[in-house]
């Protein structure tokens, strides 16, 4: 309580600032997805819900956004977790080069588009790739690439950290005892630093919702070919149509899905502590 | 910050001049105090620091602008260089024939090169900077200068309002040159500007880094000086092994800091110095010359005199201490000098910028003027003092203009000095008008009673403007209603002319008939009573009077607005040929009156007439008597200018002045102008009249009749029939523009017997701002507007789906008149629970009117239009007369937008805002975009009107509008006919054309071309009606769509949309013609796109296939892809 007290004057004004422009306007989008229509605001229950659920393009959104969340995420954290590793093994984790490595973090999105549009012909991606099968996928290719290329470096810098508070005498007693390098980083490096990671998956999670700009800047187009039609089309589209109960519809059970996925890894893996 | 450093430059340049001023008396007075020399450095300093821009008359320095000398230079160079472009372009003999235009009425073929447009297209003006008078103008226009708007009118408005004469802009001759003169100053300005940005920009990274440096230096020394001992002898003097000699640090806190190694005797002298700068500030001084000579870095004479200042001080300083010494110790101070200025020395301070140091500073100098050391006379040191005061005077503040100079006139001169009227000539020429007529009179203009006989409406004048007239029946002049248009084909027998005039004691109107050119006469109820023989040649009518039994006519010859050569403009004269006729109501005898320069006629209807002319250089107001049928008195006034249109009431003319959105009045005894409305309102130039004493005006702006009592000041506004909404209406519709209404007000009031208010688009609104507008009206549940006429725009899709609407079938009328409509239309109007949501207006389908003989010309098969890609492989191929090759992608927007219908991005829309759809019609046909867009009076386009008379007197109203354009029979290909109401303009019930129509009856009609075989002909549909559910009077609204729909259906002006032949009305039908069992095919097979994807989509996949990049299968998949998304997401 006491510390409470203490927090409160400081946490106070941010979180009231959270509330007001943050948590109670959601409240108000839920509250929109129970309406017909934002104009004649007549109280339907949940029918929206089932239009939306049912809605063959709210499934693609869905599914292209789950396939890209999973395979960016992934590839962004194995691609982190080894080139921290290898700066913590060959280039006593430079400051330099995690700064480098941070730059295209920092580059606006704009700039760097037209360069990538030159490294994946958006012609080839946009009318070229399979139409049905597993090929579909291939359109998200170059967000991808772009996803991985951005947010590489923030991991990088915050798995690096994390492995260099690994106790050095853990480490020296492992190579004493014939780990090699690999098995270094997987019994001993990456359990110890498992918080760590969770943090930087959430944050990459976070991210790859927010690469949707740079898929946009890319496809220049509200449609993008089948694999690549995020949930920020949808939402955006119906936007465009003043469709807010769709719109917040898409929203809260995106939010739900989103934050159970969320509560589930951290009690997992306060489980596992 | 462009200012900023304008600033700056401009003070550092002059600077220059008080630098040169001071070096000069410097040297000539080398001899005297150098105390003084340094006061002249104030004179520098004082000039470089001050900033507030003060001009003194009697500065001999000249007062530039340097952003307008850059803006200048840059612009004779684009001058040149732009001629000389274009000349290389087109050739030289080509370019002069293009710019004189008036050798071109002839021989238009020669001149097919769209040399205007292509210029055009790479010349931007920005209007916010040159059209200052009305801000809103700015958003009008501010746009790439498109000579071929479809919204002429705004366009001609804004042009002349801004003082611009637009008729200079859109025609040949000297178009090119005016307009890209106009641009290309208009461009240097903007490139001097931002030239300027740039160098200011440059300019503070230079002062940054300056005072940066100095405040580092300044924290590295205390930094280092820390370690310094105070030293016994004074309270501010330190030791310090930091240098050899010393100096003095500190701007507040002034210190000497002396070396260790300096020796016991040289200490006085060297104390005495230093303590010498502390006592004149010294310290101060340096810090701040080192402040301007960081602002002014750039400045080279800034830098000489910051060095020789520095010297200066070291002088002044020097003689300061000699002055108390002998001459021995003098050398002794020389010495010391000299020992303690060994270059080279261990001194961390060598070179240091605001560090008083002692030694170094030019040595040499400094001894010989201790050697030379004497006092000199008074009258030296005041000699020079007297030279500084004035070089201050001179030099130090730049020069102002030579208006500034002139004494301040205190008002703008209102006095209007060259009146010279006599009190007896006032009395004559000017009696007081004491009529009690009051603004009461607007009243009767109300639309209301149909007893009055009253009718509101609203007119398409030539150029489409709108045109508002009204009778006052109960007074004894007025304006005349009249209807025409599409509304009331009864009324559009009256006269193609845009004025009427009413004759009281006889009772009737005059018009004057354009395509007969002679004075008709009508009864009040719009029947034809007789045409006088007499032909008077001229464009149009500005006045007429009555008096006795003659009528006198005002008229003009050219068109303010039109396409012709412009004329001379003297003093702000414009000679449109105005002419004064006299016609005798009698026997009609015709005879042209001899007074020249007449601007404009004011007519109450008895009594004098008076004319307000420019004669001989001079405006004046002339009493022209009817009796004697000459002027018998003229007043020259000189201060109003030309005018719009003026009246004299009493001994006062009132007048609208040409560049402003005025009213003024002008006291003919006192000479004196007053300003008694402003932001008049747009007043088109012959539209105001007197009665007794008040004037009736048309506001064009707001469509109001306007009445202004002259002895009141008051306005009172009459109410056009669109803008009259009241609490009292049954019903209330909203429509963008007034004539899209297929049914007049009138008649919908009658046959329905409700009071109808329509509620439309003001003005200054843009068209899609308004429907968007109404649509948010619509579906925020406004309850005034009861039924909307709208677009069929994306949102149309969410009316079909949710039905934001009332069900129209609750009407079974309704129903069955939905019934009537092809399957694809009727289909399309209801929602999936089978709903009526709408009603169309007015349906039309684009079709091609192909010339197959041109076609096999060309060597092409006649099946190109067969579908869309394969018309555009075949496009590929051909070459235009100039030998280009007239295909470009271009055509496949212009072709996606037609199926697309309505794309949300309005620039895809066929019109000629959009420059694809220019550069296609220009394709086609270059020579015409010299004489504008569709409102020209050039004559292969015809009149700019939708609808033309034929030889027995008809009316036909046609149905191409931009495509009919395309006029040469021998090369054109085809042209897409976008409003396909080809049916109404009897194209197929007269069989005798005037000769530019003849073409398109040799042409052949297709369907456009498919997308694909599965993708459906679409139709497009222009107006729908909506009944707000949201609404008063839903029920009433469902009654007068009724009505309407039946009007349509009889008068045919709803297009082709019925199924049954019979329902084709045969007044306006010729069903029996091929034409239009050809487009009734079309149009049965056809669907609705009633909403449009955004041109991207279509555009984005043409534009691929049309590079190479894609096949046409995965283009086609791709556009179905996304319109299945959009329709089902």
């Amino acid at each position: 309580m006491n510390r409470l007290r203490k927090w409160l004057p400081f946490a106070l004004p941010g979180l009231a600032g959270f509330c007001v422009i943050y948590i109670a306007p959601f409240f108000e989008t839920t509250y929109y997805s129970f309406l017909s229509d934002i104009f004649s605001k007549v109280f339907v229950w949940f029918e929206n819900y089932g239009k939306v659920l049912k809605n063959e393009y709210f499934r693609l959104a869905i599914r292209n956004t789950g396939v890209f969340l999973v395979a960016g995420c992934m590839s962004v954290m194995l691609v982190s977790v080894v080139v921290s590793y290898c700066l913590m093994m060959f280039l006593r984790n430079s400051s330099l080069i995690k700064g480098i490595m941070l730059v295209p973090f920092l580059i606006p999105s704009a700039a760097v588009v037209s360069a990538w549009t030159m490294v994946f012909d958006p012609i080839y991606f946009s009318y070229k790739i399979p139409d049905q099968g597993a090929g579909v996928f291939l359109a998200q290719v170059p967000v991808l690439a772009i996803f991985i290329w951005k947010n590489c470096g923030l991991m990088i810098i915050i798995i690096n950290t994390a492995m260099q508070r690994v106790p050095d005498n853990v480490i020296e007693a492992s190579k004493l005892d014939g780990a090699g390098a690999v098995k270094r980083l997987t019994k001993i490096i990456l359990p110890t630093i498992r918080p760590n990671l969770l943090f930087a998956l959430v944050l990459t999670m976070a991210e790859s919702l927010k690469i949707y700009k740079d898929c946009y800047l890319y496809y220049k187009t509200d449609y993008p070919p089948e694999g690549a039609y995020f949930l920020q089309n949808y939402m955006n589209n119906h936007f465009a149509k003043l469709d807010y109960e769709i719109l917040t519809t898409a929203t809260v059970i995106f939010v739900a899905v989103a934050g159970i996925a969320v509560a589930i890894l951290y009690r997992k893996d306060r489980e596992y502590n | 910050m462009e200012h900023i450093f304008n600033r700056i430059l401009e003070i550092g340049i002059y600077s220059g001049f008080v630098i040169a001023a001071v070096l000069i008396i410097r040297l000539l007075f080398r001899k005297t105090s150098k105390t003084l020399l340094c006061g002249l450095w104030l004179l520098v300093g004082l000039r470089l620091a001050f900033f507030v821009p003060v001009e003194s008359s009697l500065s001999i320095l000249p007062s530039i602008s340097l952003e307008n000398k850059v803006a200048e230079s840059i612009y004779s160079k684009e001058e040149k260089s732009l001629s000389s472009e274009l000349e290389e372009r087109f050739g030289k003999e080509n370019l002069t024939e293009v710019i004189d235009g008036d050798k071109n009425q002839d021989n238009v073929e020669s001149t097919e090169k769209s040399i205007i447009q292509d210029s055009m297209d790479t010349i931007t003006v920005s209007a916010s900077e040159y059209y200052e008078l009305d801000p809103s103008l700015s958003e009008d226009f501010d746009r790439n200068l498109s000579l071929f708007s479809s919204d002429d009118k705004n366009y001609y408005r804004s042009l002349d309002k801004a003082g611009v004469p637009a008729k200079k802009l859109l025609q040949g001759d000297g178009a090119v040159e005016a307009l890209t003169k106009n641009n290309a100053a208009m461009s240097a300005k903007e490139k001097a500007k931002s030239l300027f940005n740039v160098l200011g920009f440059v300019w503070l990274a230079g002062v940054s880094l300056f005072l940066g440096y100095g405040i580092l230096r300044y924290l590295v020394y205390r930094k280092k000086l820390e370690t310094s001992v105070k030293d016994p002898r004074g309270s501010n003097i330190y030791r310090t092994d930091m240098t050899s000699s010393a100096f003095v640090f500190g701007i507040i806190r002034p210190r000497i800091y002396l070396g260790y190694s300096v020796k016991e005797e040289e200490i006085g002298h060297i104390l005495a110095h230093e303590k010498e700068h502390i006592r004149r500030k010294d310290n101060w001084f340096k810090a701040i010359a080192y402040v301007l000579l960081s602002l002014y870095w750039f400045v080279p004479w800034v830098w000489i005199s910051y060095i020789i200042f520095g010297r200066d001080i070291e002088l002044a300083c020097d003689e300061a201490v000699i002055r108390k010494l002998d001459p021995v110790k003098r050398a002794d101070y020389a010495i010391t000098l000299i020992k303690n200025s060994i270059p080279g020395s261990r001194d961390y301070f060598s070179r240091r910028l605001g560090m008083v140091p002692f030694g170094e500073n030019d040595i040499e100098k400094r001894v010989e003027s201790i050697r030379n050391y004497r006092k000199r006379p008074v009258w030296m040191s005041a000699t020079a003092i007297m030279l500084a005061v004035s070089t201050l005077v001179l030099f130090v503040l730049p020069g102002c203009s030579s208006e500034d100079l002139l004494p301040d006139s205190g008002e703008k001169s209102e006095k209007v000095e060259d009146i010279s009227i006599k009190e007896k000539d006032l009395e004559e020429y000017f009696p007081e008008k004491t009529g009690d007529s009051t603004p009461g009179t607007i009243k009767n203009l109300h639309y209301a009673n149909e007893n009055e006989s009253m009718i509101n409406a609203m007119e398409i004048g030539p150029y489409g403007e709108m045109f508002i007239y009204t009778l006052s029946l109960s007074g004894k002049m007025g304006y005349i209603n009249i209807k025409m248009g599409q509304e009331n084909r009864k009324l559009l027998d009256i006269n193609y002319s845009n004025f009427l005039y009413f004759d009281a004691d006889r009772d009737c109107l005059y018009t004057y008939n354009t395509l007969s050119k002679k004075i008709e006469v009508y009864s009040r109820d719009y029947e034809f009573i007789k045409e006088f023989p007499g032909v008077i040649d001229a464009f149009e009518i500005k006045e007429m009077a009555v008096r006795g039994d003659n009528l006198y006519i005002l008229t003009v010859a050219k068109d303010r607005y039109g396409m012709e050569e412009t004329p001379e403009t003297e003093n702000g004269y414009t000679d449109y040929g105005e002419k004064l006729y006299k016609m005798s109501l009698d026997n009609g005898g015709l005879q042209e009156l001899d007074i020249q320069g007449i601007i404009t006629m004011s007519d109450d209807h008895k009594g004098y007439i008076y004319l307000y002319s420019y004669r001989d250089g001079a405006y004046s107001l002339d009493v022209f008597d009817a009796s004697q049928d000459k002027i018998v008195f003229s007043v020259e006034i000189q201060k109003a200018g030309y005018v719009k249109a003026a009246v004299v009431i009493g001994e006062k003319i009132y007048y609208a002045p040409d560049n402003a959105r005025t009213l003024c009045s002008l006291d003919l005894k006192s000479g004196k102008i007053s300003t008694l409305l402003n932001d008049f309102g747009i007043l088109h130039q012959y539209d105001m009249d007197v009665n007794e004493r008040s004037i009736l005006f048309l506001d064009r702006e707001k469509m109001e009749i306007c009445s202004f009592d002259t002895e009141n000041g008051s306005v009172t506004k009459g109410n056009g029939e669109t803008r009259n909404v009241n609490e009292e209406n049954d019903v209330v519709i909203a429509v963008n523009e007034p004539w899209y209404l297929p049914v007049s007000v009138e008649d919908m009031s009658k046959l329905s017997g409700m009071s109808v208010g329509v509620y439309s688009r003001p003005e200054n609104m843009d068209q899609m701002d308004f429907e968007e507008k109404q649509m948010i009206k619509l579906m925020a549940g406004d309850p005034d507007v009861d039924i909307f006429i709208l677009y069929t725009q994306p949102y149309c899709a969410k009316l079909a789906s949710d039905g934001v609407c009332y069900p129209l079938n609750n009407s079974e009328k309704l129903i069955e008149e939905n019934a009537k409509y092809f399957d694809g239309i009727s289909d399309y109007f209801k929602t999936p629970s089978g709903d009526i949501w709408g009603m169309p207006v007015s349906v039309y389908g684009e079709v091609m009117v192909g010339y197959p003989e041109n076609i096999k010309k060309a060597g092409l098969s006649e099946d190109i239009f067969k579908d869309y890609f394969s018309m555009m492989e075949a496009l590929k191929t051909i070459k235009d007369r100039n030998g280009v090759f007239i295909y470009s992608y271009d055509y496949g927007q212009i072709l996606m937008s037609n199926y697309a219908d309505n794309c949300l991005n309005k620039k895809t829309a066929i019109s000629y805002d959009n420059p694809m759809f220019r550069n296609y019609m220009e394709s086609m046909w270059s020579g015409w975009t010299m004489y504008g867009g569709p409102s020209t009076n050039h004559p292969y386009m015809g009149e700019a009107v939708n609808s033309y008379k034929d030889s027995n007197g008809n009316e036909h109203r046609l149905a191409v509008i931009q495509s009919r354009l395309l006029i040469n029979p021998e090369t054109t290909l085809f042209h897409m006919v976008y409003e396909n109401d080809f049916f109404n303009t009897g194209f197929l019930i007269e069989e005798n054309f005037e000769n530019e129509y003849d073409a398109l009856k040799n042409g052949k009609i297709y369907p456009l071309p498919l997308l694909s075989e599965d993708y459906k002909q679409s139709v497009g549909i222009a107006r729908v009606f909506v009944v707000n559910p949201y609404g008063k009077n839903k029920e009433n609204a469902l009654k007068l769509l009724e009505v309407i729909a039946e009007e349509i259906r009889k008068n045919g002006s709803g297009g082709v949309m019925y199924k049954d032949f019979d329902d084709y009305s045969t007044e306006h039908y010729d069903t029996t013609s091929d034409i239009f069992k050809t487009i009734y095919d079309i149009n049965s097979n056809a669907v609705v796109s009633g909403f449009g994807l955004s041109g991207d989509y279509f555009c984005n996949e043409v534009q691929e296939y049309n590079k190479g990049n894609i096949d046409l299968d995965t283009a086609i998949k791709s556009m179905q892809r996304k319109e299945d998304a959009f329709r089902n997401e």
